[in-house]
């Protein structure tokens, strides 16, 4: 199915759901089921801080900033790449809490080899062989933009910085990436 | 391609390091500097690795499904749930689970307050004037808690901004900016409860601020900040 089609489908969905129409919200409250699988896949990404309560909570949170601004999704993208931003988001808000809090040692798991791979490892890998040389602050900033898809106005509110912290972490971000892999590139795409 | 180099170049691809893009014009000039060519030429290349591996790894995060992942059911749950109650003014805007179960008791709480305000309750702990004042219609002005305070359950502000949504206050320890906790009211009555639960979990000396967002969560304004202090009696 081509993709614009998919999407105007989408839309239509949202519209009916809005509309009050059962068979639409029938079909949209199960697809919202993706709200708890990317919250999941982005939790065992980043080495499963969250537990599975944890998980259920925010999944909850975010169904309800979904809700809150379902009137705003226009069809540009899929349902669900509209609703990856608010996992996100959330994720990345629900992160950054439990770092500041002390977490109790019942919760620590010691696994340290996992039974599967992580899901994406490969391109988490290469993403990560790209990032790994960057401050944790830069490479926070970029894997907001890139990955996560915020703007420097949410980017600057998920991490408590100015937005001219955001630009400039930004900016010695790509600079040093530059530097690094700029002379690797073939000459001819230049 | 010119040798030319304008100072104006070093800041558009200042712009372009920290935004990830640029004007299509101000891209053709500095693509035809011959100074500046091979430094956005890379620049976009490294832009274009670092945004194919972000879309592999969203791609990932999308598409795999490994068995029944947390949060799925509930997510589900929850949207019914939603679906069940009149969207008028906003779904109910609590920043966490087990505080969305509180949107209602919350919402009733804060009805209760309003009509304790109106109509006359515990004067001497009411707001410092209750004559209606005049409120620039850009200004968001704190009421309580501020200065030192018998507790900290009641939050109340003016607002004269229109089209408000609902509010969203954050509250940290004045000593620890990073402790902040965000908390939002169920509608646009400018008024916020504490819960007994989040009441013991406040500081003794705390600063808040409010910002007044619409249905859209948009943000359309914030007061400054206000600090209050437990009194020790």
């Amino acid at each position: 199915m081509p993709r614009s089609e998919s999407h105007h489908q989408d839309l239509a969905l949202v519209q009916g759901v809005l509309a009050g129409q059962s068979d639409a919200q029938g079909k949209f409250c199960t697809r919202m089921r993706c709200i708890g699988r990317i919250l999941a896949n982005r939790n065992r990404r980043y080495g499963c801080p969250l537990n599975d309560h944890d998980l259920a909570d925010l999944a909850q949170e975010t169904a309800m900033a979904v809700w809150r601004r379902l009137d705003t999704y226009r069809g540009l993208a899929s349902l669900e790449t509209w609703v990856y931003r608010f996992c996100a988001l959330n994720m990345t808000s629900a992160m950054r809490k439990r770092r500041r809090s002390p977490r109790p040692l019942s919760e620590i798991e010691f696994d340290v080899e996992p039974s599967v791979e992580p899901a994406g490892a490969a391109d988490e890998a290469e993403l990560d062989s790209m990032l790994r040389h960057l401050s944790e602050r830069e490479a926070e900033v970029l894997r907001l933009r890139h990955v996560d898809g915020l703007g420097n106005q949410e980017i600057c509110e998920v991490l408590e910085i100015s937005i001219n912290s955001v630009k400039t972490h930004s900016l010695h971000a790509m600079a040093k990436l530059r530097e690094l892999f700029g002379s690797r590139l073939p000459k001819e795409a230049r | 391609m010119s040798n030319v180099h304008p100072d104006r170049h070093a800041g558009w691809l200042r712009e372009w390091h920290a935004e990830g893009r640029l004007d299509d014009v101000q891209c053709d000039e500095l693509l035809a500097c011959t100074h500046c060519a091979a430094e956005a030429g890379e620049l976009a290349q490294v832009l274009e690795a670092l945004d194919s591996a972000a879309e592999e790894v969203r791609k990932s995060d999308l598409e795999s499904d490994q068995g029944d992942a947390p949060g799925q059911d509930e997510a589900e749950a929850e949207m019914r749930r939603l679906m069940g109650e009149p969207r008028a003014g906003g779904a109910p805007g609590v920043t966490s689970g087990w505080m969305g179960r509180l949107g209602p008791w919350l919402a009733v709480a804060a009805a209760l307050v309003a009509a304790l305000l109106l109509y006359g309750g515990d004067k001497d702990d009411g707001p410092a004037d209750s004559t209606p004042i005049e409120l620039a219609e850009d200004k968001i002005e704190l009421i309580r808690p501020l200065g030192e305070v018998s507790d900290h359950e009641r939050f109340e502000w003016r607002c004269g901004l229109a089209g408000i949504g609902y509010y969203e206050l954050r509250i940290w320890d004045a000593k620890d900016r990073e402790s902040e906790e965000r908390f939002e009211t169920y509608d646009s009555t400018p008024t916020w409860i504490a819960t007994d639960e989040i009441r013991a979990s406040l500081p003794r000396q705390l600063r808040w601020q409010v910002l007044a967002r619409g249905d859209d969560g948009e943000e359309l304004g914030r007061s400054e900040v206000g600090e209050s202090l437990l009194s020790s009696d």
